[in-house]
């Protein structure tokens, strides 16, 4: 892929990640909080944000859930290696299957009781779920480039 | 309309899914690109397909049915804010209003905020309907499952075409 799409869309997710994570620091900087508030509102279109599903520290919590995240983080991994190579990598549609069944399996266990929310699992679950994806998503991009030519 | 019709189909079941709450906070960002994956296999199936499948022609499918899971999901929410005269906005409306009162703003502004809120608010409890809460639930939902409808089409056109190719091999 053009190495200019590559560097947006990881520019992109970094942006979307700092303004996540931004959060944790707003008692330092109360500028963030407007920041916080209006991003806030766009990120509960992607995520349902419950309390105890956060990751907190002493100043604040994160805008998305553990499990988003995951996801983002994952995706925003797997771009970061797709900047220092052109390689294609298609992933196994089973691999991806599994990833999904992570989730849902995660999501079964403690919503029966099993365990109690886990952040760690949560968000372990979202980063291969998310990295999967991006490959997806990036070969998709590439195909439809060759497709429109 | 009947080329789309497993469009209609998938997008109508995630606007029902968007606006139940335990569905919703059990899915989070899964529900559309799965009904963008349920609408690929419904087209092929209706129109008897095999072999691989067209990347654009899943970009389409999938941005159809995020087009018309936002056009569900925001009527249903809309419809059931007026019969309720109320919804998650008015719930969390006093914490809101604390946190305006918070920001590092000018006082007329922060004044200003909380009048356009506080119309907001006022209108959804006495008639249930509110322009501004309507035309902000419409946008956020059209370009959130737009976005989330192309990504579900162009991942599922993937992984059909995977495997009618490793059924090929």
């Amino acid at each position: 892929m053009n190495k200019t799409v590559n560097f947006l869309i990881w520019f992109l997710l970094f942006i979307w990640l700092l303004i996540n994570f931004a959060p944790l620091f707003s008692d330092k900087f109360q500028w963030l909080k407007i920041i916080d508030f209006i991003s806030g509102r766009a990120y509960s279109l992607v995520c349902h944000r419950v309390d105890y599903k956060l990751i907190c520290c002493d100043d604040g919590c994160t805008l998305l859930c553990a499990r988003c995240t995951g996801i983002y983080s994952g995706a925003f991994f797997a771009s970061t290696l797709s900047l220092f190579t052109s390689r294609i990598i298609s992933p196994k549609s089973y691999l991806y299957y599994l990833s999904i069944f992570a989730i849902v399996i995660d999501i079964i266990f403690y919503n029966l009781g099993v365990y109690d929310y886990n952040i760690p699992i949560a968000f372990s679950t979202g980063i291969f779920f998310g990295s999967l994806s991006f490959l997806y998503i990036r070969n998709g991009v590439e195909k439809l480039i060759q497709e429109f030519r | 309309m009947r080329k789309y019709l497993s469009t209609f189909v998938a997008g109508f079941g995630a606007g029902v899914l968007q606006i139940v709450p335990v569905a919703k906070s059990f899915s989070c960002c899964l529900i559309i690109p799965v009904a963008a994956y349920i609408a690929i296999i419904l087209d092929r199936r209706a129109n008897n397909l095999t072999g691989q499948m067209k990347l654009s022609k899943g970009l389409i499918l999938g941005l159809l049915t995020g087009l018309w899971a936002a056009l569900f999901g925001s009527s249903f929410e809309i419809f059931i804010t007026l019969i309720t005269k109320n919804n998650d906005l008015v719930v969390a409306y006093p914490e809101l209003q604390k946190m305006i009162s918070e920001f590092p703003l000018a006082s007329s502004m922060i004044e200003q905020a909380h009048e356009m809120l506080s119309s907001v608010v006022y209108d959804i409890q006495n008639s249930g309907f509110s322009f501004l809460y309507s035309f902000a639930v419409i946008a956020n939902n059209l370009v959130i499952n737009t976005i989330f409808g192309i990504i579900g089409g162009l991942i599922g056109a993937q992984i059909i075409s995977s495997k009618s190719s490793n059924r090929l091999e």
